[in-house]
């Protein structure tokens, strides 16, 4: 593809995105929360499809694409139990989030672990496990988009290029103007993702197969092994066990939950992000089996995308190139403010409790910027354990599963068992994926999780719980009886209306 | 969402999602029926989700 209509395409989309970052920026308000989460005043629409584009990264459009080529149909039962356990722990701890959030003026996810667990070390400790672990993930976003442009256009735009230009335009939107830049953007770049995969979908699947009863029929005759669920037990556990808890264990998703302004807001979250979840993965993974059927024997499965790009009409390529394109730019931009609000909220004010609140948000931004530094170090060095230190990034953060659920669930659960099952689990995980250690043939996250579940009961019951374990609890649970939060409620004294 | 209502809907979920592709959908090598399968298990729980929601917010 030319380099020259590449460039275009990224500029273009660009100058979109950032139009629509200027616009959100004459809505900015001062304060540390309007910066890191809009405020707490984002609409269900936005809300719904900033939490898509952050979850849904280039991972879809090209890893997925890329397992379903080589695994089958399996790549689908991982992606839909991702989903499946994402709709079920926003239903249950939305609205759980969003309360204590909007009681104690939460900005990050750790801030609520320090708080119930009266810790502030549970909350530096998540703080650090999730930098170690989303930095590696934020920068194989780059490396796929470097890999991208430089494979479309022959090396005519390098693979640095590529890299700079993402971080230029999520570095800025997240810079700029926070979350309210950062929720705009996604819900650009989500509606994007949708319809350029859609559209190309529908292209390659009439022109490739004349229609999708004849990709069906195609599909039984010439790829039978990928239409069978083939997995092994162990692979699919170990692969979806850390992305079934991803909507908790993440605090650039979690944090979502405290950003809609009423709870109307934040059911519509839920459902438009369900529906675009279930839409988005079944059309990956039809890429994947279109994929390996027009180009069967591919050697590296992740070029299966990027090698469809050339099977298709330039303009239609273009098209796909803008979807993955929006989904890494997202994703990272979603990263990059989390982790710069962690930075600021988490680390900074624990060392100087009394920092103002626009220094707050000042020491985020640098954070910004020095994230995004480190994500180009790590591309540029493009370690050869990518792969590895991706399964582990997902696989680590599963570690703080534990802690989370007992801030709302368990009583008993006490800050030492917060902090030592995060601190053993987390090293624990991390050293078996680096060296490679499968015991039994089973992925370090199921081992390093289970210890961290049972370091977590353990060591709680040994300990004292917080005293306010009890009125925390309580007072979530009576908030959700008088506010039509339960499954079955009969009670009906709302009081938290639509705005 | 109570939690025992929620860890019950877990266990029996994860039962449905691991148990139903190994012992009945891997022996059957269609297309159709490995989409099916996962794609109505998660329609389900959309469906679900939008139902158990429906009250929230709402003024009586």
């Amino acid at each position: 593809m030319s380099s020259m209509l590449v460039w275009m395409a990224m500029i273009f989309w660009s100058a979109i995105a950032v139009l629509i970052a200027a616009a959100a920026r004459k809505n900015l308000m001062a304060g540390a929360s309007e910066f890191f989460i809009g405020g707490r005043r984002l609409r269900g629409f936005v809300s719904g499809m900033t939490y898509a584009a952050t979850t849904y990264s280039a991972f879809m459009l090209v890893g997925l694409v890329g397992l379903t080529y080589k695994t089958g149909v399996g790549a689908l039962g991982f992606e839909m139990t991702y989903l499946i356990f994402t709709v079920l722990l926003l239903v249950t701890f939305g609205p759980r989030f969003w309360l204590v959030g909007n009681w104690y003026d939460h900005i990050t996810p750790p801030e609520l672990l320090a708080n119930r667990y009266r810790n502030k070390w549970v909350g530096v400790v998540a703080a650090v496990i999730s930098f170690f672990m989303l930095i590696p993930y934020a920068s194989v976003q780059l490396m796929g988009m470097g890999f991208l442009v430089s494979g479309i256009t022959g090396g005519e735009v390098t693979f640095m290029t590529g890299v700079l230009l993402m971080v230029a335009l999520s570095g800025f939107t997240a810079f700029w103007a926070g979350m309210r830049s950062v929720a705009w953007t996604d819900a650009f770049q989500a509606v994007t993702m949708m319809v350029t995969s859609l559209g190309a979908l529908a292209y390659t699947m009439f022109h490739f197969f004349g229609s999708p009863a004849g990709f069906a029929k195609a599909a039984a005759r010439d790829i039978p092994d990928l239409v069978s669920f083939t997995w092994e037990p162990a692979f699919f556990i170990g692969l979806t066990l850390p992305w079934a808890f991803f909507a908790l264990t993440n605090p650039q998703v979690s944090q979502r939950m405290y950003v809609p302004d009423s709870v109307v807001s934040l059911r519509r979250m839920i459902i438009y992000f369900a529906l675009f979840g279930f839409i988005y993965t079944i059309i990956s993974t039809l890429f994947g089996l279109e994929a390996a059927m027009i180009m069967p024997g591919l050697e590296n499965p992740d070029t299966a995308m990027p090698r469809m790009l050339s099977k298709v009409p330039t303009a239609m390529g273009l098209i796909i190139f803008v979807g993955i394109f929006a989904a890494a730019t997202s994703t990272l931009g979603s990263i990059a403010l989390t982790l710069g609000s962690m930075f600021a909220r988490d680390i900074a004010k624990q060392v100087r409790p009394d920092i103002s609140e626009s220094a707050e948000r000042f020491l985020g931004q640098v954070s910004i910027v020095a994230l995004l530094g480190a994500c180009i170090v790590f591309a540029w060095l493009r370690p050869g354990l990518i792969t590895v230190i991706s399964s582990m990034a997902s696989g680590g953060l599963l570690v703080m599963a534990p802690a989370i659920v007992g801030v709302f669930f368990w009583r008993r659960a006490t800050a030492a068992g917060a902090l030592v099952s995060m601190l053993i689990g987390g090293v624990v995980t991390a050293v078996m994926y680096l060296a490679k250690i499968y015991p039994m043939g089973w992925w370090p996250c199921v081992w390093g999780g289970g210890l961290t579940l049972i370091l977590f009961l353990g060591v709680s019951v040994a300990t004292k719980p917080p005293d306010n374990a009890d009125d925390f609890i309580n007072r979530i649970e009576r908030e959700l009886d008088e506010n039509n939060f339960r499954l079955w409620s009969v009670k009906n004294k709302s009081k938290l209306m639509e705005p | 969402m109570k939690g025992t209502h929620f860890s019950i809907l877990l266990v029996i979920i994860t039962a449905i999602d691991v148990l139903v592709p190994y012992l009945w959908i891997g022996s059957i090598p269609s297309l159709w029926a490995s989409f099916l399968f996962w794609c109505a298990l998660a329609l389900a729980v959309i469906l679900f989700a939008i139902a158990a929601t429906r009250k929230w917010g709402r003024l009586n």
